[in-house]
């Protein structure tokens, strides 16, 4: 999976604000969630937390994944 | 506990898309002003609110480590921040240990401690140290940060950081059998 084009971005960066600022903290996560995590901050959380907690919450790990190639997550 | 760790990742990461997206544009300078600090502002307070030590931790140390991989700009500046999380592991044990075991705190930890090295009669321990060094290291990242963003959400931090060091006076207080000195403003729940 390549990286998520630029409207998308816009698109669900644009949502998750909006939603957060009606108080619908629930949407907003679960829109926060479609956005690619940055990849220091998945390496980060894999470091903390491990692979399995990053792979069971549903994060969009696809900038990690561009960024660090395949198996990062068992590296 | 996990939720809010989730979402703390969320937040830098989001605030980081902002940026990254339409860094020179209105609508960035926009969020600047709005948006971006209310969101995450909200959040910070929400785990301000939450009173759980191990959230408040575990949230300053995913900030401290974002700003390790992504937001430092100088050598220095790097040291500090690897010193603050080696301070904040060294207090999430003390944490651990007064929670686990308030008798060995208070017959094995407590006494080791001058009446010079304590605050109200609490031992100023290496949890203790942790709270000072760090509110005064995001104070001087206060005056360093330009951005009005980062200033925001630097006293939020500094803010949970204080919210963190009353609950960890609260079980100091228990452990030792102090009676707890009347509550400051604003931190009550």
């Amino acid at each position: 999976m390549g990286k998520m084009p630029l409207e998308k971005r816009k698109e669900l960066l644009e949502a998750s604000l909006a939603a957060g600022e009606s108080g619908n903290y629930d949407e907003e996560v679960r829109l926060m969630k479609l956005l690619p995590l940055a990849p220091h901050l998945a390496m980060i959380a894999k470091e903390m937390y491990g692979k399995g907690h990053l792979l069971e919450n549903g994060f969009n790990l696809s900038d990690a994944n561009e960024e660090f190639g395949d198996g990062w997550l068992d590296r | 506990m996990a939720g809010l760790i989730d979402e703390c990742l969320l937040h830098l990461s989001r605030d980081l898309e902002a940026k990254t997206q339409t860094p020179e544009s209105p609508q960035y300078k926009n969020q600047e002003k709005s948006a971006r600090p209310r969101h995450t502002l909200i959040f910070l307070r929400r785990v301000a609110q939450t009173r759980d030590i191990h959230v408040l931790l575990d949230v300053e140390r995913l900030a401290l480590e974002h700003t390790l991989k992504y937001d430092t700009n100088s050598p220095e500046e790097k040291q500090s921040v690897t010193v603050a999380l080696d301070q904040l592991d060294t207090c999430r044990k003390c944490f651990d240990s007064l929670m686990n075991n308030p008798a060995g705190y208070r017959e094995n930890v407590d006494p080791t401690y001058s009446s010079k090295a304590r605050e109200a009669g609490l031992p100023l321990d290496a949890a203790k140290e942790f709270f000072k060094s760090h509110a005064t290291r995001l104070t001087n990242n206060l005056v360093s940060k330009a951005s009005h963003v980062e200033k925001l959400l630097l006293r939020q931090r500094k803010e949970n950081v204080a919210v963190m060091r009353e609950c960890y006076a609260e079980l100091q207080q228990k452990a030792l059998g102090i009676a707890s000195p009347k509550k400051s403003k604003g931190l009550s729940r």
